[in-house]
Order: C-alpha cells, then structure tokens, then sequence
C-alpha cells in the first residue's frame, strides 16, 4: 500500500518539483496533531501533510474533505478531491460531490449577498461602528472561502472606520492572519511592527505582543533569517502559553469551536495561537532557529537557563530540549541523532516543511566546528564515526565543501586521511601582510598620481564634439606588421552609448 | 667664429650668469647661416672633428640639425648614404645622442628633438628599426635620467621598439614610471631657470622648451599601452598590470577611445594571470568611461568569470569558440597562456584546502600521468610559485626494497627500470603544502632575512614616491588655475580676519584634490598605517619605523585631501 501510494501520481510529481518527501513513518498522531488547531490552517495542515508524507496522505484527505464538507470551503474542496484522485483513483471519496458543490455555491452566494447588503445599509447610514462591524464580518466571510485577496480588501477598508487604538490593533490581526495563509511575509513583518507602535492599553499589549512577536519571528523564518527569527521567538512572553491554556479549560474544544459552525459568525474569531501557531510551533521554530544561529554560550543563557522565558516553550517539546543541551555538552552526535529522528515529523510541519534540511545540516556543520575546535589534527575516521555522513556521501568530501566555504577553519592531509588545524605564526602572517600590501599601496599611489598630473596637464580625454566617432590624430605613421599581443590599428573615439 | 668656442666658459659661473651667458650665445649662433655648418674649414676640418660634442653640444647639434636641413630641401626620395646607418652624418648624430651635454641641451630642446625624430625616421624609411633603438634610448635617458617626464619622444621610442620587435630594449624607459607631464614655464619663478637643478625633470623638460612635441592624451594612452605589450611580452604581469591600469585610470569625460578598450581586454586577461581571478577596476579608474569599455569587451569578462572556476574544459570550450575575437584583438598568445597557465591556480587553490595530497591524485584531477604532475609540481616549487615540497615515502634506498611489479610475462617488452623506478617514485610521492602548516622546513631564517630586505627596498620606493607627490602637489599649488580658486576663496572670505598664512599653508593639499578631480580617497591609506604600526611595534628595525612615518604622511595627505574636497 505504502508503496503504491509512494509511486502515486501526486507524489511522483512532487518529486519532479524537487520537493521533500517523507517516507518513513512520522512520530505524530494525526488526530491528536489536528486537534490543537482550529478554522483555515487545518485545512492547510492536512493538504501539507497529504502532500509530504507518503504514510498519512490517505488519512489526510479523508479527515481533510470530510472536514472541508462541513464548511463552505469549495475551493479547498476542490484541491483535496484532486489530490486523492492522483494518490487513490478508486476511493469514493475522490470523485467531485456535485450535488454539495451546487449547494455550497449557492449558500455562499446568498450570504456574501446578505453581507454585501448589510454593509450598504450601513454606509448609508453613516455609523462607523457598524461599517466597522460589517467589513469584518465580509472580511472573515471571505477568508473562510479561501478568497484572500478579497479578505485583505475588507480588511484594509476597516481601518478607516476604527474609531480605538484596540479596534486598529484587531484589525491588523487579522489582517495578518490573512497575509500569513497568502505567505506575504514582509507584509506580515509590517504589519505587526505596526501593532507594536501602536499606543494600547496595557493589558490589550499584554495579550498581543506574545502573538506579533511570533508572527514576526514565523515570517522571518520564512525569509530565511534565522538568526533574526530566533530572536524574536526568544521574545515571545510565555503568556502565549497560557491562553491556550485556559482556553481547553473552558471546554470549547477544538473540533466544537469549529464545528459551532455559524459560518462567518465563528470562523476566524479563534485565538491566534490556534488558528496559526500553538505554543508547540513556537518552541520548535524558536528551538531550531536558536540552535542554528547561536553559539553555545547564547544558547546556554538564552535558551536553556531557568530564568529563560522561552524554557517554558521548551518544556512543551521535551526531546528538542534534550537535543539543545546535548548540543551545549558538546555530545554532538547524540543532539544530531535526535534531529534526525525528528525530521520526517519537522518535515510535516507547514511552515518548517522548506527549512527543515537547511537547518539540520547546519547545525550538523557548527557541530563538526565546534568539536573539531579544541584538536590540531583529527582523523577522518573519527570524525566519520562522530558525524555518520549521509549515505552515498564521504566525510572527506564534506569537509571539502566546508572547507572551500569558509565554514572550517582547517586543512585536510589527503595522505594521512586527517583533518589538520592550520599553523599561523603571527609575526611571519604580518610580514607577510606587509609585503602583500606595500606593493598594492605603491601601485595606487603610482596610478593616482599619474591621473593628478594627468589632469593637471590638461590631458583629459574629451568627447568628441561631432554626433559621429572622431578620427583622433596620431602623429607618426602606421605600425608595420607586428606580431601578437599587438595593436590594433586605427583610432576611433568610441561614443557612450 | 670665434664665438663658436665663447661658449662653455672656463671659470665656474652662477646659474643665472650661465644662463644668460647660454642665451646669449645661442642668439648669436643663430645668426650664423645654415650653409656655414656645413662647411669643411681651411684646415680641412669640418664642424664635426673641429667641435667635442659633449662640450660643445649647441653647435654640435646646430651642425647636424643643417645637415638634415640640406637633406630635407633637396633629396626626396633618395637617402644619401651619408645619412643612412652607418654613414657619415649618421654616425655623428649617434655620437652626438650618446654624448652630448645635458644641460646645454635644455635649450636647444627643438634641434635636439628633430635629430631624434630624424633618426627614427631614417630607420623607417630604410626598415631597419632597430638601429635608432639605443641610441635614442641613451639620448632620452641622458636628458632626463630620472626618467620622471613623458615626453613625446617616450611613445615613438616604444614605437619604434614593437616594429623592431625589441621589446626588452624598452625596459630601462619603461622601469622609469613617468609621473609627471610637461609642465608651463613660469618666468620669474624659483628654478624657473632651464639650467637650474630641478627637484624634478618637469622643471625644464617644459612646454616651450621644444624638448617635447605637444602631448595629446592619445599620445599618453599609447604610450602606456606599448609599454604594457612590452611586458606582457617579457612575461612581467605585474609591471603590465600597472601600465594597463595606467591607460584605465587616464582621466577622461564620459568617454573612451580605442586604447582604452584595448587595455581593458588586455587588463582582464593580465589581471587572472596575476592574481587567478578578476580583481575590482583600479578606484582611479573613471567609472563612466569603464561602462562604455566594458560593454565593448564583453567575452573578456565572461572568459575571466571562467577562469575563476578553473574548469579547464569550460575555459577550452570558451577560448575555442572566441577564437576569433581574441585574435582580432591581437590576444591569442595571453588567452592561450591563460589556459597553459590554469593548472598552476588550480593547484595554488588547493593550499586552501589541503596539506597534503598524494601527487597521483592530483594527476588524476588535472588528468595528466602522474611523472608529469610531479615534474610540474615541482617546477612550480622552483619558480616559487607554490610553497610547498614533495615527499617520497619510500625514499630512493628504499624504493627498490619493495619488490617490483613482476614483469608480466605477457607484455613483449618489460619497461625499462630507470623508467619504472620513476613511475614508481610519482605513484608514491605525495605533494605537502607548507602555508600555515607546522611541519614548515627550516628556513625561517632566511625566509625572514628576504622579507626584510624586500621591505627595505619597499620603503625607498615608496618614500621616492613620496616625494614625487610632494612634487606634484607643490607644482599644482602654483598653476593658474588653483591660484584663481585660492584668490576667489580669499574674495569670499575678505573681512574674515586675513588668512594669509593659515588658508595659504591649508590650501596647498587643498589644491591637489581640488584640481585632482577623481584622483583621491583614501584607499589604503589606513590599513597600511597599522601594519607599519604592528611591524614598528614587533621588530625595531629602523627603516620600518621610517617607512611607517613616510607613510604616515601620505595617509594624513590623502585624508587632508579627502578632508578639504
């Protein structure tokens, strides 16, 4: 089964495209994954996963149209049925339910008439707070049917009837909930800065800046700046946790807090921290960016220390704590073995689906610095046996490529198969630099000043004045026939242009 | 006549008397008419055994210049054998270019120029251009033995060198990097007195001294071209580097001519032999003019490109299909040497990465036998090019030790041993990079005794160079145009409290980056400060600690000047 599903069509054109694809059995349980999230990002989450894991893809689409059948969501609909066709031709379920479609396309057109209605009645009536009401209402309307561009619109319009700081300060969040499923993050990154700046109450700030810090942090990572990313994940106020909290405690379980269904009424009016990133997401991104982009010591104070805010997060993911503390005790292959364990579940994740690779092979690469650091020459087969190279790849080769890259500071003895620190004696090294550096020094100083005198003399090479390339007059007679490397004859000015 | 001889006097003289005692003199031989020069005298002497040429160099020069004269107004399409190499006259004016007084000569700058244009001209029409070579050569360096001035002789000199196909007789000229242009006379000023002993040849190689014929920049760009050929011929890339970036930083409006396209190409092949890859453009380069230069020489820069990833297909491969630009461009033998020369790189690069490497893997990625990779290393290792040795585990004792190969019964004819012992010897050897490594031979010492006197020798160029900016600066701080910036500056500031002194003393360096345009910055300056300083502070060699303090000066220089613009 695994295997058809692995040479499936879906999956056999992922991999034309290059993308990463899990083939081992991944550590999560569907459901209970699912489960921490509510409203779109489900959806997503299961087409991701539908799309990355060859084991839980059946399982995926059928949670997932199951699901999208309860909504209004044809567009998702649509997706998902296509994709089981190209994994599973012959499931019921992958044939285009158009009795539903019909249905569902009607509902939403009377609906988004009614909203559109509404909100006319309303600007007629000139009551900001109620165009406020009724854009919002459109907005999430539109978000629920994956119409996002039109989400933003209405989004947008809102901010001139916010009469609050606190109205502005929703809006924008949900604004950037929209940005954050289109995947434009500098507008996510704008954005929620502009929240920050925001002068609000202090509860109101409280409550928001844990969510803008991770949202910033998301779309760094998205943007590849990790070390940034980690920062601002770092940032975010272990209150984020607590929402969460409080939130299972009153009873509003996941499922039910979607399935209550209303369309519009409760679509998009989840806490953020379930509708994009639970605390787990943070810990993990925030977890791996910091591994990626900071030393030991930053770790060490920053990451793992009691006082720590984000210790809180990382209680919530137990083994990438390990890992980061086996990393700080220079157990380098221990906290390797974790991230590689992990990464068929890493890969599954929506967001860290694209950096997942990047980032374990980095760390793998600071791993290889750090442990080489205190030696002066290492075998290869040590550091083979320290660092298992991938398979089909020689250890030799990827110090190589490190070496090459600037990212080690080392020499490799092909002869004795070792990996040889380099000797530098800082007296011979200035000598050096000083005889390397005078010589360019002359020459410059030579050519300026041969310009300076140049000039001085009024030997500046002018254009010429006619519209056509000028003759430039050459004393003297024409040049015998002279080997190689000789000039060309003729003088022509050439024009700009 | 008898005046002929008035002149050098016996007694010791002031300049100024010379110099008007010199004037006087000539004014008076120019009175003589021309057909007397030519004239055999009643002892049956003529004007060339009665006079010393290096004593009597005016009359001298007054006697030959007639005879071309004559020649000129007469005879057009036949030389007289006199004139032709080897003759009469000819002989004279060798003698005369060897020997005569250069201070004499000073003012006689226009009958001095016409018989050096003349000989060169000789030798074009009878096609044996090498003959004017040294002595116009001597001549050039007699007048000016500081070899500070172009002159527009210096271009036809070189001219003359690449039709005779003598490049390395433009060496001597060409060690001397011109500096200076020449400059305006100023009557009345310090040593404006042509006989006086100028801090610089500019002094009196001037515009109307006659010494050089009006300089075009055309004139300059070729010069520092034909001077690059030169040595791109005698294979010193350095020396060609900065000649190509001599034509490169020419100053020019929005413009380029044909010279500086062609140094351009020659530059990008130049530079990759000099340092592996393409460098940045010198900063005193105009960039406008670049644009226009570059868009011209496209292939060049896309072969360079190519030759920084030293895939030695790719570069065939791009060398074949531009094969007929480079030879349109006259640069097949640099683009080819380019790729003869890549191996030596790709093996430069590996020091990066390896300590050491057995040689039979290197012949394996140069794809070459392994004998021949070894020989070539260790070619490079004698040229110095790599610092490096090879080893041979097995040394030569012990190679026969280990039993050979059983001469397969099969093969017809077993390889000779010296042969063998050979192969056997590269499949062993192993080629160690010594570049931060600790298993350094011991030869610091006198690793450290080279670099010292390199450093030295450094140190009197650059403060030689010194002074020439000194020179430079003090030149421009007296032209027109600055002294017109520096009166308008005052007008503006007249009420101010007078600042003479102050503004004067200011506006001096002021001056140089005012009238240098592009010229300046600050490029190095810096950086070599504190390496002077690390090596003042490590090793008390005195000449370093000067050295540091010359170049101390030219940084507050280029500051000032980056100041004051």
């Amino acid at each position: 089964m695994a295997a058809a599903i692995e040479d499936s069509a879906l999956f056999r054109e992922a991999r034309g495209r290059g993308r990463v694809i899990v083939t081992e059995q991944p550590r999560i349980d569907l459901e209970n994954y699912i489960a921490s999230y509510v409203g779109p990002t489900r959806l997503y989450r299961y087409m991701h996963i539908a799309s990355t894991s060859t084991f839980l893809a059946l399982d995926a689409l059928h949670a997932g149209i199951k699901e999208v059948k309860e909504g209004f969501n044809t567009a998702v609909y649509l997706q998902l049925v296509e994709m089981l066709a190209k994994v599973a031709p012959d499931d019921p379920l992958a044939e285009v339910d158009a009795e539903w479609m019909d249905d569902r396309i009607k509902m939403v057109k009377v609906l988004t008439d009614r909203l559109e209605g509404e909100l006319k009645t309303y600007k007629n009536n000139m009551i900001k707070e109620s165009i406020r009401m009724a854009l919002e209402e459109l907005g999430r309307h539109y978000m629920e049917l994956n119409d996002y561009p039109s989400a933003i619109r209405s989004f947008t319009k809102m901010r001139e009837h916010c009469t609050l700081p606190k109205h502005i300060s929703e809006m924008t969040i949900l604004l950037i909930q929209a940005y954050i499923h289109q995947g434009q993050w500098s507008s996510v990154m704008s954005n929620a800065q502009k929240v920050h700046q925001l002068s609000l109450g202090r509860e109101e700030k409280a409550r928001l800046s844990p969510v803008l810090d991770a949202c910033i942090g998301l779309s760094q990572m998205q943007m590849r700046s990790y070390a940034a990313a980690a920062r601002s994940f770092l940032a975010v106020d272990p209150a984020y946790i607590a929402v969460v909290r409080s939130d299972s405690n009153t009873g509003a379980g996941p499922s039910s807090a979607h399935n209550q269904g209303g369309l519009a009424a409760s679509a998009g009016r989840h806490d953020f921290q379930r509708a994009i990133l639970t605390p787990n997401d943070v810990a993990l991104y925030g977890g791996l960016c910091a591994l990626m982009g900071m030393d030991r010591a930053q770790l060490r104070a920053e990451v793992l220390s009691g006082g720590a805010p984000f210790r809180q997060f990382l209680e919530l993911e137990p083994h990438l704590r390990r890992a980061i503390t086996l990393f700080c005790g220079s157990k380098y292959a221990a906290c390797l073995e974790i991230l590689e364990s992990f990464r068929p579940d890493w890969l599954c994740d929506v967001y860290m689906h694209d950096h997942v690779g990047q980032i374990i092979a980095h760390v793998r690469e600071k791993s290889v610095v750090e442990f080489f650091q205190p030696f002066s020459c290492v075998t290869f087969d040590e550091l083979a046996r320290t660092f298992v190279p991938p398979p089909g790849v020689k250890i030799e080769d990827e110090l190589v490529d490190m070496i090459q890259r600037g990212a080690l500071p080392a020499r490799i003895d092909l002869v004795d198969r070792l990996l040889i620190a380099p000797h530098t004696p800082p007296r011979q090294e200035i000598h050096a630099a000083a005889l390397e550096m005078t010589p360019k020094y002359e020459h410059n100083l030579r050519l300026r000043l041969l310009r300076l005198n140049m000039i001085g003399a009024g030997l500046e090479l002018k254009q010429p004045k006619g519209p056509h390339a000028v003759h430039v007059e050459r004393p003297g007679v024409e040049h015998s026939v002279m080997a190689d490397t000789q000039m060309v004859e003729g003088g022509d000015i050439y024009q700009p242009g | 006549m008898d005046r002929l001889y008035s002149f050098p006097p016996s007694f010791r003289q002031t300049k100024a008397e010379y110099d008007g005692a010199i004037t006087t003199y000539i004014k008076a031989l120019n009175e003589v008419p021309s057909v007397a020069w030519t004239e055999t005298g009643q002892d049956g002497k003529d004007m060339f055994q009665r006079l010393d040429p290096s004593v009597n160099s005016i009359p001298y020069a007054y006697a030959l210049v007639a005879c071309v004269d004559r020649f000129e107004k007469t005879i057009i399409n036949q030389l007289p054998e006199e004139l032709a190499p080897g003759g009469y006259v000819w002989n004279h004016m060798v003698v005369f270019l060897t020997m005569f007084d250069p201070i004499q000569v000073r003012y006689i700058g226009r009958e001095w120029r016409r018989i050096v244009e003349f000989l060169m001209r000789v030798t074009r029409i009878v096609n044996t251009h090498a003959e004017a070579i040294l002595p116009i050569r001597t001549a050039i360096l007699r007048l000016d033995p500081s070899g500070d001035t172009f002159t527009s002789t210096h271009t036809l000199f070189l001219r003359a060198c690449m039709q005779a196909g003598r490049h390395e007789e433009a060496l001597p000229i060409l060690e001397n990097y011109v500096h200076s242009f020449p400059g305006v006379r100023l009557p009345g000023a310090e040593m404006s007195l042509p006989c006086a002993d100028h801090p610089s040849s500019n002094g009196y190689i001037t515009n109307d001294s006659g010494l050089s014929d009006t300089i075009t920049p055309a004139m300059v760009h070729e010069y520092f071209l034909l001077g690059a050929t030169c040595y791109i011929w005698q294979q010193q890339w350095e020396s060609a580097l900065l000649y190509l970036e001599s034509v490169l930083s020419a100053p020019a409006n929005n413009c380029a001519d044909i010279f500086m396209v062609e140094a351009y190409q020659k530059w990008v092949i130049v530079a990759c032999l000099v340092s592996g890859r393409l460098p940045n453009l010198p900063r005193s380069a105009t960039s406008s003019s670049m644009r226009i230069v570059k868009n011209v020489a496209k292939p060049y820069d896309s072969l360079a490109s190519i030759f920084a990833t030293r895939n030695a297909q790719r570069l065939q491969a791009e060398i074949d299909a531009g094969s007929e630009t480079w030879k349109n461009d006259g640069n097949n033998g640099i683009v080819h040497h380019l790729f003869t020369q890549l191996p030596r790189f790709y093996i430069a690069d590996l020091q990066k990465t390896y300590a050491a490497i057995p040689v039979p893997t290197i012949a394996r990625w140069l794809q070459k036998p392994p004998a021949a990779t070894e020989s070539y290393l260790q070619s490079l290792i004698g040229w110095e090019y790599l610092d490096a040795s090879i080893e041979h585990p097995f040394t030569s004792d012990a190679a026969p030790a280990v039993p050979p190969p059983a001469s397969s019964p099969t093969s017809p004819s077993p390889p000779n041993p010296t042969q063998q012992k050979q192969k056997l010897a590269a499949s062993n050897a192993i080629l160690r990079f010594h570049r931060n490594s600790r298993t350094k031979p011991p030869r610091d010492a006198a690793l450290e005794e080279r670099r010292y006197a390199q450093l030295v020798e450094q140190a009197a160029r650059t403060a030689a160079l010194a002074h020439r900016v000194r020179a430079a600066d003090a030149r421009l701080a007296v032209a027109p145009p600055y002294i017109e910036y520096v009166s308008r500056r005052n007008k503006m500031q007249t009420g101010a409290s007078g600042g003479g002194v102050g503004a004067a003393g200011g506006a001096g360096a002021g001056g140089m980056g005012g009238a240098g345009g592009g010229a300046t910055g600050n490029g190095g300056a810096t950086g070599m400060g504190s390496v002077g300083e690390d090596l003042g502070g490590d090793d008390d060699y005195g000449v370093l600690d000067q050295m540091q303090t010359e170049e101390r000066w030219e940084g507050d220089e280029e500051d000032l000047m980056g100041d004051l613009r």
